[in-house]
């Protein structure tokens, strides 16, 4: 008779821990979702930003505060490729 | 004792009264239960239901925009939209002083939002990231924050006018316009059951419909040529301040547009803050008489009809009469061409030549090779408003009308149509849809839809577009457009210099639009461009001197960024050798007579009608095609020197100029030549240090 009783209440308490950790990952899970949209979102700011680092107008003006200069037409050599057959 | 006892029927009658009471009030909560979960379970049920249950629109993310090579134009990101909640807010007066200058809004209309009865109210959707830290250091209660997605454009200007912007919740115009159903998706749906706080219940019950993302838009456009297009049009703009400036750059094989920008233009991020006239695309909008670039489709015509002959003589007098009316050439003030063959009257660009021509045409067959060639109707471009322009009807096409159309005047077209005309001829005489989007994909990457090059008519022969090209290569060489010349490449190319039309009806006397429409490689055409100048302020009103040296800085730059290699072996001829002409002390109009003839180009230095000085000097030996800087001014002896004008120089050139001139620079900043000092035009000992500040295009608009 105990024995059923201990055995009653050990299940009831497995049961109970069960729907607990259940309903915490639930939570976690609603967490990292919202998460997962904050990250997402930020993703998108940063590639937004990295094309407006990458514009052509900027790079020419970085470029230039550098000391780089547009080659002159003296400096340009015209290379020609010979096919070598087969 | 007497004992004292309650009788006991007295107590068994309390008992049964007690115990009929209790029956009683359980019979009484039994129904009660009964009334509660059966007979109006129903609405409690419904009612919980309405209370647990939370609708919200999930927000389909709006698809981005990307140049041909997938780089991005258009996206979209987050940004904070401010709600209050009135309830909550106790000082209303207090709070909408505050938050005013911040959102930029009014305090009486702040107020009024703060003071109605309903729950929640936007004060402003949208604002920019610092805006809204200052509202959260505030801290004030009941304003809330919640995300919306925004849209922003990275690169500013660059292909704004195409691109067209959003308003608050959807595309304005351009392509954000016309793609609207594409780029939105569709939003989905989430049920669920929330909390008191509005957390959803996990486990609750929910429905899901999830939101159909937006597409994406693959655009033709090659952001780095748009961006070599649009820069050396804001130099124009800065050094020659004419009304506007429109150009394309198409690749005529296909029709896809590589580059197509109208200024001024404007910032899409801020659209507001500039003239509405400032976003529509104009190079597709706008009607305009093309004058000489026109003769092109006279030329063609003529060719293909047989009527056209190289080497046939022609006399030039400087006019002719049509049905009684005398219609000038350009060379009018000098006596005319002369005898000259009928190559040379296209490379002189003689419009008594062009109009021989159009009358062996004859003139209804020349409006049918007009038409042929897509003048008159829209282009079926993928981009929203499209000119048609107005040509002669039938009815109206009188000999003086033939005789003016066939020189560009008297019609109107759109740059559109100038381009897809000449397209023609470079892609061996197919007249081509041009189109913008290249591709459309969803956002996993599958495409949706692809454009591919659109054939809508043949309009002239193979034969015949050579012999075009052909012309159209001299024209560079020899002709008026030298200064298109390309060292190492063979160009093909025709430049227009075409009188203004005013509300009137009358042609605006000193108001020129300049033109210059080419391609290259002449042996295989795989880029096109036409520029057109609308009314400099400055300078001198010659397509061959405007427009002519916009299309070789780009057309080079282009070529190089293409990697289309120079057309055969150039390392082993040597350069042709020409002697520089003496130009000091002539007319500007001389310089440039002597200097086209010596097959030398012209850069102007300074203003005025006299040449002060040249660089390279008299006699000096010079390749071919060299670029003579002449200096204008008025008098100053050896040892000074006439500071000249700079603005809209990059550093490089104007570090050069002055280097030639014996000057030196302190230059600040980058991009082009805004400001000097000393002055231009005053007179400085040599080695004097000239202070110059630069700016980029972005900066400078902001200045405005």
């Amino acid at each position: 008779m105990i024995s059923f009783m201990l055995a009653f209440a050990l299940t009831a308490l497995a049961l109970v821990a069960h729907f607990t950790y259940l309903v915490e990952m639930n939570h976690r899970i609603g967490r990292s979702m919202e998460e997962l949209h904050a990250l997402q979102d930020e993703g998108k700011h940063l590639k937004l930003e990295m094309a407006s680092l990458q514009s052509p107008e900027r790079l020419e003006k970085v470029a230039l505060e550098m000391g780089l200069k547009y080659p002159g037409q003296e400096q340009m050599v015209i290379l020609t490729a010979v096919a070598t057959g087969n | 004792m007497k004992r004292n006892t309650v009788a006991s029927t007295t107590v068994r009658r309390r008992l049964i009264f007690l115990f009929g009471c209790a029956v009683l009030a359980v019979f009484a909560l039994t129904l009660r239960l009964f009334w509660i979960q059966v007979v109006i379970a129903g609405d409690l049920r419904a009612k919980a239901w309405d209370q647990l249950m939370r609708r919200e629109r999930v927000i389909a993310p709006r698809g981005d925009i990307f140049d041909r090579s997938g780089r991005l134009l258009a996206g979209s990101a987050s940004s904070v939209s401010v709600l209050a909640y009135p309830a909550q807010i106790t000082d209303k007066e207090e709070a909408a002083r505050l938050l005013a200058p911040i959102l930029a809004l009014d305090e009486a209309v702040l107020l009024e939002r703060l003071s109605r009865r309903t729950g929640g109210v936007y004060l402003r959707r949208k604002i920019s990231e610092e805006a809204a830290l200052e509202i959260r250091k505030l801290e004030l209660a009941g304003i809330r924050f919640t995300l919306e997605p925004k849209r922003y454009y990275p690169h500013n200007n660059l292909a704004s006018q195409l691109i067209g912007f959003m308003g608050l919740d959807d595309g304005r115009s351009g392509l954000e316009y016309k793609y609207e159903q594409e780029l939105r998706g569709r939003d989905g749906l989430i049920t669920f059951e929330s909390d008191g706080l509005g957390r959803q219940i996990p486990q609750g019950v929910q429905n899901y419909t999830p939101p159909l993302d937006g597409n994406d838009l693959f655009l033709t456009i090659d952001r780095n040529i748009q961006f070599i297009v649009e820069q050396e049009m804001e130099r124009t703009m800065l050094e020659l301040q004419p009304k506007g400036i429109n150009v394309i750059a198409l690749d005529p094989r296909s029709g896809e547009v590589l580059a197509i920008a109208g200024t001024p233009s404007f910032n899409p991020n801020n659209f507001a803050d500039y003239p509405e006239k400032n976003w529509r695309l104009s190079p597709i909008t706008d009607t305009f008489e093309p004058g000489s670039t026109f003769k092109l489709v006279t030329l063609a015509a003529a060719i293909e009809e047989g009527q056209f002959r190289a080497n046939e003589g022609f006399y030039c007098a400087g006019s002719t009469v049509v049905a009684g009316r005398i219609i000038g050439c350009w060379t009018r003030s000098r006596g005319g061409h002369g005898a000259i063959d009928f190559t040379e009257v296209v490379l002189g660009s003689c419009n008594p030549g062009f109009i021989t021509l159009g009358q062996r045409i004859t003139a209804p067959k020349l409006l049918q090779y007009i038409e042929a060639f897509g003048f008159g109707q829209r282009s079926g471009i993928d981009a929203i408003g499209e000119g048609v322009g107005i040509l002669f009807t039938p009815e109206q096409l009188g000999p003086v009308e033939a005789a003016t159309t066939t020189f560009g005047q008297g019609i109107s077209v759109t740059p559109l149509q100038q381009v897809m005309a000449v397209a023609a001829m470079a892609n061996g005489g197919y007249l081509m849809r041009p189109y913008v989007v290249r591709e459309i994909r969803d956002s996993q990457g599958a495409i949706v839809r692809k454009n591919e090059p659109q054939v809508v008519r043949r309009v002239v022969s193979g034969e015949t577009a050579r012999e075009v090209t052909r012309i159209m290569e001299l024209v560079v060489t020899e002709g008026s457009g030298i200064n298109a010349f390309i060292e190492g490449y063979r160009l093909a190319g025709k430049t227009g210099t075409a009188q203004k039309i005013g509300a009137d009806g009358r042609y605006i006397a000193g108001e020129y639009i300049l033109s210059f429409i080419g391609f290259a490689p002449a042996e295989d055409p795989q880029v096109l461009i036409y520029i057109a100048v609308d009314a400099p302020q400055v300078g001198v009103q010659w397509g061959s001197l405007v427009a002519a040296p916009m299309f070789k800085q780009m057309m080079e730059r282009i070529l190089a960024y293409l990697d289309i290699p120079p057309a055969g072996n150039t390392e082993n001829v040597p350069p042709k050798m020409v002697n520089v002409p003496d130009l000091v002390g002539l007319t500007v109009d001389e310089a440039s007579a002597l200097l086209d003839t010596a097959g030398l180009r012209i850069r102007f230095i300074g203003s005025g009608g006299e040449i002060l000085n040249q660089t390279p000097k008299a006699g000096a030996k010079v390749p071919l095609h060299t670029q003579i800087l002449i200096h204008l001014g008025g008098a100053g002896t050896q040892s000074e020197v006439l500071v000249p004008a700079l603005t809209g120089k990059t550093m490089r050139e104007a570090g050069e100029i002055l280097g030639w001139l014996g000057l030196r620079m302190n230059g600040s900043g980058s991009g082009m030549a805004v400001s000097q000092d000393p002055e231009p035009q005053s007179l400085v000992p040599k080695d004097t240090i000239i202070n110059v500040k630069f700016v980029t295009p972005g900066e400078r608009e902001e200045e405005r």
